[in-house]
């Protein structure tokens, strides 16, 4: 029993030491906290940063039911020289604290995009508060304040919207930011951040669209976009796609289009240098899938006319692919496509030698793209319905 | 107390008994003469003694009955007495007033007769006693429905009739200065561990009070560890769970007087096992051992887990779920902690009160109890209903363990666990259960680890913890070699 006294002594010192030697001690309520969903940068006029965000309103949040016209959530927004410093003038303006953990969607005006978002990035990196899951996006030909003051009627929270969709349309989300600095730091490469834009809905709404893919170059400027389809084909090229829908006229059966969707995709990129730092990229695509639609009067069942169709797609395909490379070869003149981590790994010798040339070298990369389609069901008919009849 | 022996002659005797137990109105002294011959003075404590056997079988063959000895009077001997004129089954004979004082109060009727200096002691228990029931806190769906009563020898001869063998031993020993109740040590010989055996016999001996009135008394007093919450000693009220357990090497420990068998050494992991388990398909048994596994674990972990999430890291929850909480929170006055802490309470408080008051008045606590913390709370905005659904699923899950003593320590650890994730978040819950481990490592019940066999770690016993195998894969002899202790 005696020995029991020191013990306890010692339990209860180094119980003390717990509570003062970590600092563990951020302890906020909910209802202190306010939690920024979304939230956009932009460059006004005079040269100043504009930041908004999209905070959540909890006590508005109850009223389910059609009667609720408030919605719940409200925009505040701050501005200063610098990222940081409008972040502090918003901050000025809240009655709680900012939790950023669940910022899921972050906008980029397009003006401050073209002058240059390293600056930003460089404050968003460093705040611990930012989630490494999180999607940066460009919105094209827009202010970021305004793609976040769009109603959304089927979510709660309008800012939630951009990512499903970019969900329901077979892009990964949540690894925007992350791929941004992935690619950032990867020599030869250049960063992208998919895009929204503000069009007008089916009512008077105006409502958001995922537009496709914004490019950087390697001062993180913005260059340019690639349009939905375009974006998907390089998500091909770099193996991340989930599924796309292919339509192809056919003047010469009918005039009807024939729709497939795929949903399996491969890609395999070789790269060969021959000497005076001429590169060769063979990109060879593969995708199975099946029919979707067939206005023609081909009759899927026969061998020939499916074959006959495979063949057609893969050569039109296999031509706006390379027309995608090329504009993105010429007209942007960023490596967006992965060729240099290509090169990098199947001939790192010769990469060494041409990686401070990469930017001279990529335009003139010469490529040549193959695609082979597999249409594995033709549906549950063999020729079209109604042209049987 | 003296050891004064009696006289030969029985008014000196009579004398000095009534002297002994005087002023107590319930000592009957009955002066009767066996065939009209013999003078005796038959003494007993009025309930105690099965009257009907004493008037029927006893006084009426003395007062009818022909003795084979009636032509010779000095024929009959103290021998004779005790051989042939006592037709029941239990006597013994006694020369110390002690003794005799002793066998009178435990229930004996104890026959002076004139001439000898020795009694007949005659076993005639037959005081009022609840008679066997079902158990009311190990119900089984499906198992036997028998229960043990307050009655030591009904309880011990429960157990007898489950295991017929003569390597049942009980060995008695009587405890407590003033109330002398009789204890029953019961193991297996040559099943149990000897040294456990020991171990309960050393440490029964060492008991120094002056009543023993329940089993807890004896528990305090025999086991390792007093300053935790953890039982280190198994109570039941089921004659298949103390049979069950003997054959399991443990030890049984009858106190008379109380209907709960003590079983050491015991281990954390009979608070997941229930006796239904062994009455269902071992599929059945087994899932239904993960789901109070898991229910323990929610008891102990939600409130403080909830708190944690909530008040330190939100980032965790996701978003919709978070929305959810934050908009329910809204308005709410209490940190979550006081609000949990307050909640947490308020559900032990009905819990108690649930026990302690008269039946008659039994559903006025639930619904109060309904509409105080279900309902008007949360209308109220004192509390908030994310709260109120933690406080109820940890109420539901603490309540499951078939152990009511395990029960209480998990239920008793929520708090500190509360206060812990108050303080320091998730941190805080780490760094306590932590300590709950190393504390639960460090237990041991008569010698036996306290987590064992899941640390040290015995393979072979593992079969009975986690899962309930089968029977044919859990027990090849059915003596239970395999059973759950160590050394």
């Amino acid at each position: 029993m005696t020995s029991r006294i020191p013990r306890i002594i010692a339990i209860l010192c180094s119980a003390s030491c717990i509570v003062f030697l970590t600092g563990c001690w951020d302890r906020e309520e909910l209802s202190d906290r306010v939690f920024d969903l979304a939230a956009s940068a932009d460059l006004q006029q005079d040269g100043t940063i504009l930041t908004s965000a999209q905070f959540f309103i909890p006590s508005r949040a109850n009223t389910t039911g059609g009667a609720s016209a408030e919605k719940p959530f409200f925009i505040e927004s701050g501005s200063g020289h610098s990222y940081f410093e409008s972040i502090q003038m918003m901050r000025q303006k809240l009655s709680r604290i900012v939790t950023r953990g669940h910022r899921r969607n972050f906008y980029i005006g397009e003006d401050l995009a073209k002058k240059g978002v390293y600056d930003m990035m460089d404050a968003f990196t460093r705040d611990p508060g930012n989630r490494i899951r999180m999607d940066i996006w460009v919105a094209k030909g827009n202010r970021g304040s305004e793609v976040l003051e769009v109603p959304y009627p089927l979510e709660k929270i309008p800012s939630v919207a951009s990512v499903k969709i970019h969900r329901a349309v077979g892009g990964s989300t949540g690894t925007s930011y992350l791929s941004f600095l992935l690619d950032s730091s990867d020599e030869g490469s250049c960063p992208t951040l998919p895009a929204v834009d503000i069009v007008p809905g089916a009512s008077s709404q105006r409502t958001i669209r995922f537009y496709g893919r914004a490019l950087f170059n390697r001062d993180y400027q913005l260059v340019g976009y690639l349009n939905f389809i375009e974006a998907s084909y390089r998500l091909w090229i770099l193996n991340g796609l989930k599924y796309l829908d292919l339509a192809e006229r056919f003047p010469d059966k009918g005039g009807g289009i024939v729709g497939v969707h795929l949903t399996q995709f491969g890609s395999k990129v070789t790269s060969s240098i021959s000497g005076a730092n001429k590169v060769k990229i063979q990109i060879v695509l593969t995708g199975g899938g099946q029919i979707g639609e067939n206005e023609t009067k081909l009759d899927l069942s026969k061998r020939e006319d499916l074959q006959l169709v495979q063949d057609r797609f893969n050569a039109k395909t296999s031509k706006y692919v390379e027309d995608m490379i090329k504009k993105v070869q010429k007209q942007y003149g960023t490596d967006v496509l992965g060729f240099s981590s290509t090169l990098n790994r199947q001939h790192p010798h010769a990469w060494e030698q041409i990686k401070g040339q990469w930017e001279t070298i990529f335009p003139n990369v010469e490529v040549t793209v193959s695609v082979h389609l597999k249409l594995k069901h033709i549906g549950l008919v063999g020729p079209a319905l109604i042209r049987e009849k | 107390m003296s050891t004064e022996q009696l006289s030969a002659s029985l008014q000196k005797n009579e004398n000095l008994l009534k002297n002994m137990f005087k002023d107590s109105y319930d000592i009957i002294f009955r002066n009767v003469q066996m065939f009209g011959e013999i003078k005796a003075l038959l003494v007993y404590v009025d309930g105690l003694v099965d009257t009907k056997t004493l008037d029927n079988v006893l006084l009426r063959s003395w007062m009818f009955g022909e003795s084979a000895h009636k032509q010779d009077k000095r024929s009959i001997t103290f021998d004779n007495i005790l051989e042939q004129l006592f037709p029941i089954a239990s006597i013994q004979t006694a020369e110390s007033i002690e003794d005799i004082e002793k066998d009178i109060l435990s229930g004996c009727a104890a026959l002076v007769i004139d001439g000898y200096d020795r009694t007949v002691i005659a076993d005639l228990r037959g005081f009022e006693h609840r008679t066997v029931e079902e158990p009311s806190t190990e119900v089984t769906v499906q198992g036997p429905r028998e229960g043990f009563t307050e009655s030591l020898n009904v309880n011990t001869a429960l157990v007898r009739r489950k295991i017929q063998s003569k390597d049942l031993k009980m060995e008695s020993i009587t405890v407590g200065s003033l109330s002398r109740t009789t204890i029953v040590i019961a193991y297996i010989h040559g099943v149990a561990n000897e040294s456990v055996v020991e171990e309960v016999r050393n440490r029964m001996r060492q008991i120094q009070i002056d009543t023993v009135l329940s089993g807890n008394v004896v528990e305090e007093f025999i086991e390792d560890q007093p300053f935790t919450v953890f039982p280190q000693v198994q109570k039941s009220e089921r004659p298949d769970i103390v049979a069950a357990s003997l054959a399991e090497r443990k030890v049984a420990i009858f106190i008379d007087g109380t209907p709960l068998v003590l079983i050491v050494p015991c281990t954390l992991w009979t608070a997941f096992q229930s006796a239904d388990d062994y009455y269902e398909r071992f599929i059945y048994a087994s899932f239904t051992r993960w789901l109070r596994m898991l229910l323990i674990l929610i008891s102990l972990y939600l409130p403080s887990f909830y708190v944690a999430i909530t008040t330190f890291h939100p980032q965790l929850i996701p978003t919709n779920l978070l929305l959810s909480i934050a908009a329910a929170r809204e308005g709410v006055p209490f940190p979550a902690v006081i609000e949990a802490l307050l909640m947490e309470f308020l559900f032990e408080g009905l819990r108690e009160a649930g026990i302690r008051m008269p039946r008659q008045t039994g559903s006025a606590i639930s619904i109060v109890g309904a509409i105080v913390i279900g309902q008007a709370a949360v209308q109220a905005g004192i509390v908030s209903a994310p709260m109120v659904i933690v406080v109820s699923v940890t109420g539901i899950a603490s309540l499951i363990t078939p152990r009511y003593n395990m029960g209480i320590a998990f239920r008793m650890l929520r708090f500190p666990m509360l206060v812990c994730s108050g303080f320091f978040g998730l941190y805080g819950i780490t760094m306590a259960t932590l300590f709950l481990l190393i504390h639960l490592t460090n237990l041991e019940s008569f010698g036996v680890p306290y987590l064992s066999p899941v640390a040290p770690t015995e393979r072979s016993k593992l079969r009975d913890i986690f899962i309930r195998a089968p029977w044919w894969a859990m027990r090849t002899q059915p003596s239970g070699k395999q059973g759950g202790e160590s050394k």
